[in-house]
């Protein structure tokens, strides 16, 4: 039934104290009630013919016409959409899953939709933060929320037809907690109810007198009205990577410019910096940064600086030292994700 | 109006009664026999001892699924035999015959799947595939029921014959 009419229902009851709009007939259902059958609200005709002869002359009647109308049955199914489990990196933001929500029922009905990150069944963590956004533009991928808007309960129910558009993608965006190791699982389920008063979770049979669409008693069918659907997670972390990103900036000619970029002149100071990057999961044991000083220049005394910190060029009462014509930085052991950044002078002779 | 003959009497009375009756009856045409549809379904009834019975009740409202039963009541409300009575009842839109429902004390039951031109026995009903190969019609393309009554039906006399659909 339309969420309009619903609403008007449930002001009707409101307004009333003590009639009960929702009996508790119960008949039985076919089992094939999961196929979309003949729309609600259609009426079924049936007339017959009679021919007869009386004395030799032929004759013709014809009968009364039945008329039975076709109840609303509530029926929804929802089916997680994803090939396999949605790969993530722990921790990580929006993750997405993918759903589908069907009408299988007869008549045009709206569904509400919640996600329980803690169903039953064995799992290692639970996603956090669940969103669940509306495939607005129909192209059965997440783009953002300006095309495929945030779903809010009561504000944008989809509302299908069971004879027309009769489902919904839906994405459910859950954030993925830190520290997971990799193949590790975690479960979303997507939880949907039909909006007609008293249909979800009743038993299959249940009569909703008026409550389907024209009109029309509305049946709950197999489904009570309810479905859900449970797609998972599974942490792949990317493997550990260092890597370093070496820039220069003339920093000083030794005379009148103080500020880069000055002009390559001798005497002039090169300021190197590296920027180092320890990406994905694990520990760099002993790491550990060198750069020699480029030929027909020399190193700047005590120009190391570490995250802006200044260090001795004397080996072992920091991290940073000068021997030869090598720079070394020894930053230890060293987890992913992190960052540092070094510089280093040198004049140019 | 004068009335001499008494069983003329009864004959007026018992279109009255008709006329009162049709009202109930949308589209039913009066004459000296009468036929009556009826559409039901069988509901569940459960006694204070939780024995179960099927019951028949009219079916103002149906669900997908389900078995609707149609039952045609025949009478002759007229003053003289009714012979060679044939019923036809085409097969209602939305819905599909079920097998073997169709039946009706002293007649003959035949189907058609050609929109009620031609009727034989299911066993005798064919149709042809696209590649010339024959086979025997099913149910679900049964367009038309018949019912031929195999006697008269004598003034006063009733009958009623029936079948079954699941509405789609």
């Amino acid at each position: 039934m339309k969420t309009a009419l619903t609403r008007l229902i449930f002001d009707a009851q409101r307004g009333l104290a003590g009639p009960v709009l929702v009996a508790l007939l119960t008949m039985p259902l076919p089992q094939t009630a999961q196929a979309q059958g003949t729309p609600a609200g259609t009426t079924v005709s049936n007339q017959a013919r009679l021919n007869y002869e009386i004395a030799g002359a032929p004759q013709q009647t014809l009968s009364n016409t039945n008329a039975v109308t076709v109840q609303e049955l509530i029926n929804v199914a929802a089916v997680w959409q994803d090939a396999a489990n949605i790969t993530t990196a722990s921790p990580a933001l929006e993750q997405v899953l993918t759903y589908r929500v069907r009408n299988t029922g007869n008549g045009i009905e709206s569904f509400s939709l919640g996600v329980n990150n803690s169903p039953p069944g064995s799992d290692d963590f639970d996603p956090s933060n669940p969103r669940i956004h509306l495939d607005g533009n129909g192209n059965n991928s997440y783009d953002g929320p300006l095309l495929d808007p945030l779903y809010t309960p009561g504000s944008n129910d989809p509302q299908l037809d069971a004879n027309g558009n009769d489902s919904v993608v839906l994405f459910v965006l859950n954030d993925i907690p830190a520290g997971r190791n990799d193949g590790e699982t975690g479960d979303s389920r997507l939880n949907v109810q039909a909006t007609t008063a008293g249909a979800a979770g009743s038993v299959a049979g249940t009569i909703l007198p008026g409550l389907g669409d024209s009109g029309a008693d509305a049946v709950v069918g197999n489904s009570s009205a309810v479905a859900s659907a449970t797609g998972s997670y599974q942490v792949l972390n990317a493997p550990l990577d260092v890597s370093i990103t070496k820039s220069a900036a003339i920093i000083s000619d030794g005379q009148s410019c103080n500020s880069a970029p000055c002009d390559p002149v001798p005497g002039a100071t090169i300021r190197y910096t590296l920027q180092i990057e320890v990406s994905g999961t694990g520990t760099a044991e002993n790491l550990a940064i060198t750069d020699s000083i480029p030929d027909n220049t020399r190193y700047t005394p005590s120009s190391i600086t570490l995250d802006s910190t200044p260090l001795t060029d004397t080996p072992g009462d920091d991290p940073g030292s000068f021997s030869g014509n090598l720079v070394s930085v020894d930053l230890g052991n060293t987890s992913g994700p992190a960052n540092f950044v070094i510089t280093l002078d040198v004049t140019i002779n | 109006m004068s009335i001499k003959n008494p069983k003329a009497i009864v004959s007026i009375l018992t279109g009255v009664l008709l006329l009162a009756h049709q009202a109930a009856f949308a589209g039913q045409e009066s004459g000296p026999i009468q036929l009556t549809s009826y559409a039901e379904v069988e509901i569940i009834k459960t006694d204070a001892n939780g024995k179960q019975s099927i019951k028949r009740e009219l079916a103002a409202e149906v669900i997908p699924g389900k078995d609707v039963i149609y039952t045609l009541s025949f009478e002759n409300v007229g003053s003289n035999p009714g012979n060679d009575i044939v019923i036809n009842n085409p097969i209602p839109e939305h819905t599909v015959y079920k097998p073997g429902t169709a039946s009706g004390t002293d007649t003959r039951i035949s189907f058609s799947i050609d929109g009620g031109q031609n009727f034989a026995p299911p066993e005798q009903l064919t149709v042809t595939e696209a590649d010339g190969s024959t086979r025997i019609a099913m149910a679900s393309e049964y367009t038309t029921i018949r019912w031929q009554y195999l006697k008269p039906l004598q003034p006063g006399d009733k009958s009623s014959v029936e079948f079954r659909v699941v509405l789609q």
